[in-house]
């Protein structure tokens, strides 16, 4: 992370005095190396959403070797704090700064219009300055492939989905799911209970043992830990993993899973910044080829059929000819949310707040 | 040989001031080992924690801006302690506090008022004694236990700030992101030093440092609170009714964290957000004892609290030191200054131990 020799140089000098001299000095002829600054909501563990984000700004190091400087900053839980940290780096120089997640956006666009010689870029922001980009997964069409194969998969017609919040970004995924199910099985339907959390064992293990009881084969959910795959293989279900590849814990159930894969994210920012052309763009990206979420390996036990279908979804999806939100599309109470030939707008995607027929539970809305 | 700790008859003087002292020299012992070996240079690792935070205006501002939440609510919280009284809810009532202050602020009634902040002030500050209040009724009324009662409100009241901004309060133009509009400027705090967050509700914490201080030392009602605390036979004895003691340390506490919740939303946040407080109402009972409860000794206590958190972060940024061991030597510094502590009251005396199993005469 660090260049190794400012940190040789802080452990040879004993006084403190020389050190942040030091360290000033440095700095100053350091300005061929761009210097980037990545906040962490919460610690970076072996999987999950910190986990995918880390995986981007360490493949955006290894993309420029000795041209990039990354400072990490984890386990920043609240807005108030993120604030001071995004200034902080801005004002240590850091030239490009990233969020990583959507509650970095307010506190990011506060920091970010008192530094315009500053490049920003948040994850999930739904705003962008002059000086602030944004990008977000369209991984509705990863999970779209992903319920093509729960569709498929079920014996019980019967899906489960552990919901967290009930925010645009977990909703699309939901009914992009659904809709992939549906796509290859009308009569498939997905059950919901949501625990309110993104983290939570307990709570997890609850959710996913009372989908399977009433009738769920395969299960998916919106918490970013392995733990619904793990509770679900216990029980002999399918999963589909979130966020990263679960098969380390559930090495036989996991069908496939839709994961965030950020490395473009950060590589394409740190490129035009160091070229100079970087602009504030709204990134929002699927799959495909630097696009900004994937498939995990499909498992071995799923027939060849199944995986030649799911294999062509997502060929169709990242040339055009599939759309996931595609008309004619009801919501569950039956009102048209797109006519026949049209296709639902990317601020209508980010701004989704209804559940397409098939996804059975309640739904906590405005 | 064994070591046991023994009762002072009467505090040591010489240890109260001694006692930071030696938590200080064992922290610093601990952190040159722990920092030595995490490879970093510990005397770069000290001056990121405790000097690089606060050498500009800046960061003298984010100190006291951090600093402030948490010296108001262990004031209010050190009235209760100080008579038994266990509030471990502060957290809920900084929480009821700041939706009572949004609903204030979001409301169009009150919108281009001049008293729009002065009436979201006295909303935060009934919202947070509104749910002191409960724990209060039922351990006066049935006697149920406080620290239960006003630690599982806690979690009631984040539920209650979930739905709220989920669902009716969910800014219309946010993309339905669980968020409040932001809040109109009348709606903020002033901002007392330009290009900091430094804002006037830390002022109304300085008032509250005197206040509570002429409460705790020099009022009659303060001087009663702290004989039900200290015994509360001696108090009955005296008529000092303890339901009294009880409601005025709950309700202390739920004021001073209602408005420290006034003091994010309408300050560093200045919206409703699906969680208000970094758990301000939980490091404010730390706040509290390693200040000894005392108004001045919490003043210190929440700077230095305050620091460890910019000096964590400061140390991130500038030595790449992992976020678990700056959240480490955190810990170690508190445990020291509470371990410490005990000096003052007990003092350590050394037994030589006489095996049970030697016979008298080889002695």
């Amino acid at each position: 992370m660090r260049i190794v020799n400012r940190r040789d140089f802080l452990k040879a000098s004993s006084s403190l005095g020389i050190a942040a001299l030091g360290a000033r000095a440095l700095d100053a002829f350091a300005q061929d190396v761009l210097n980037v600054g990545v906040v962490h909501q919460y610690p970076i563990g072996e999987v999950g959403w910190e986990t995918q984000h880390a995986l981007g700004w360490k493949a955006m190091e290894a993309a420029f070797p000795g041209k990039v400087k990354v400072t990490v900053v984890a386990d920043v839980q609240q807005a108030q704090d993120s604030e001071r940290v995004f200034r902080e780096l801005a004002s240590q120089g850091n030239k490009l700064i990233f969020g990583t997640t959507f509650s970095h956006m307010a506190p990011m666009l506060k920091v970010a219009r008192t530094a315009p010689n500053t490049h920003f870029d948040c994850c999930a922001s739904v705003t962008t300055l002059k000086n602030m980009g944004a990008f977000e997964a369209r991984n509705y069409e990863a999970s779209y492939v992903a319920g093509v194969i729960a569709g498929r998969m079920t014996r019980s017609n019967t899906l489960g989905w552990v919901g967290a919040f009930p925010i645009p970004q977990t909703v699309w995924r939901m009914n992009g799911f659904m809709l992939g199910a549906r796509s290859v099985n009308p009569k498939a339907v997905c059950n919901v209970v949501w625990i309110n959390t993104w983290n939570d064992p307990a709570k997890e293990k609850d959710a996913v043992n009372a989908l399977i009881s009433q009738g769920a084969d395969v299960l998916a959910g919106s918490p970013n830990t392995p733990v619904q795959g793990v509770a679900a293989e216990e029980r002999g279900a399918w999963s589909i993993a979130n966020c990263s590849d679960f098969s380390k814990f559930v090495p036989k159930k996991q069908l496939t899973g839709d994961i965030f894969d950020w490395r473009s994210a950060y590589i394409d920012s740190a490129r035009d910044a160091l070229a100079g052309t970087w602009k504030a763009q709204d990134r929002f990206r699927g799959l495909g080829e630097g696009g900004f979420c994937a498939m995990v390996p499909y498992n071995a036990a799923i027939p060849a059929e199944v995986v030649a279908d799911a294999k062509q979804r997502e060929k169709d999806i990242v040339s055009g000819k599939l759309k996931v939100f595609a008309g004619p599309l009801k919501d569950r109470d039956g009102k048209q949310r797109v006519a026949a030939g049209g296709s639902l707008s990317d601020k209508e995607i980010r701004s989704i707040n209804w559940l397409v027929e098939g996804i059975n539970g309640p739904f906590p809305k405005s | 040989m064994q070591l046991r700790l023994e009762p002072r008859a009467l505090q040591s003087r010489a240890m109260r001031y001694a006692s930071p002292l030696i938590a200080a020299a064992l922290t610093l012992v601990m952190g040159f080992i722990l920092f030595a070996a995490l490879g970093k240079n510990p005397p770069a690792a000290f001056y990121a924690f405790f000097i690089a935070p606060i050498n500009s205006v800046g960061g003298l501002a984010e100190l006291f801006l951090k600093a402030s939440p948490l010296v108001l609510i262990a004031l209010g919280l050190a009235v209760g302690f100080r008579s038994n009284i266990w509030n471990i809810g502060a957290e809920g009532q900084l929480t009821l506090g700041a939706i009572a202050a949004g609903w204030v602020a979001l409301d169009p009634a009150f919108a281009d008022s001049p008293l729009l902040l002065a009436a979201m002030i006295v909303a935060g500050i009934l919202g947070g004694m509104a749910w002191a209040a409960i724990p209060a009724f039922l351990r006066t009324r049935f006697n149920a236990n406080e620290i239960l009662v006003s630690l599982m409100l806690t979690y009631v009241a984040q539920l209650l700030v979930n739905w709220l901004v989920f669902g009716p309060w969910r800014d219309p133009q946010g993309f339905n992101t669980p968020q409040s509009a932001l809040f109109a400027d009348g709606a903020l705090f002033p901002i007392l030093i330009a290009n900091t967050r430094l804002n006037a509700s830390v002022l109304l914490t300085l008032a509250a440092v005197v206040v509570s201080w002429v409460f705790l030392e020099k009022s009659f009602l303060g001087y009663k609170t702290r004989v039900v605390g200290l015994s509360s036979a001696a108090a009955r004895y005296a008529g000092f009714s303890e339901k009294r003691t009880v409601w005025v340390g709950m309700l202390a506490g739920g004021a001073a964290a209602g408005l420290a919740g006034v003091g994010e939303v309408a300050g560093p946040l200045g919206q409703l957000l699906p969680t208000i407080s970094p758990g301000y109402g939980f490091t404010a009972i730390i706040v509290a004892f390693v200040g000894r409860l005392d108004p001045v000794g919490i003043v210190f206590a929440g700077l230095l609290m305050s620091l460890l958190y910019l000096g964590g972060d400061s140390a991130q940024i500038s030595m790449g030191l992992p976020a678990a061991a700056a959240a480490l030597f955190q810990g170690a510094l508190l445990f020291f200054l509470l371990g410490a502590d005990v000096l003052v009251n007990f003092r350590v005396r050394v037994i030589r131990a006489v095996p049970l199993d030697q016979p008298r005469a080889a002695l």
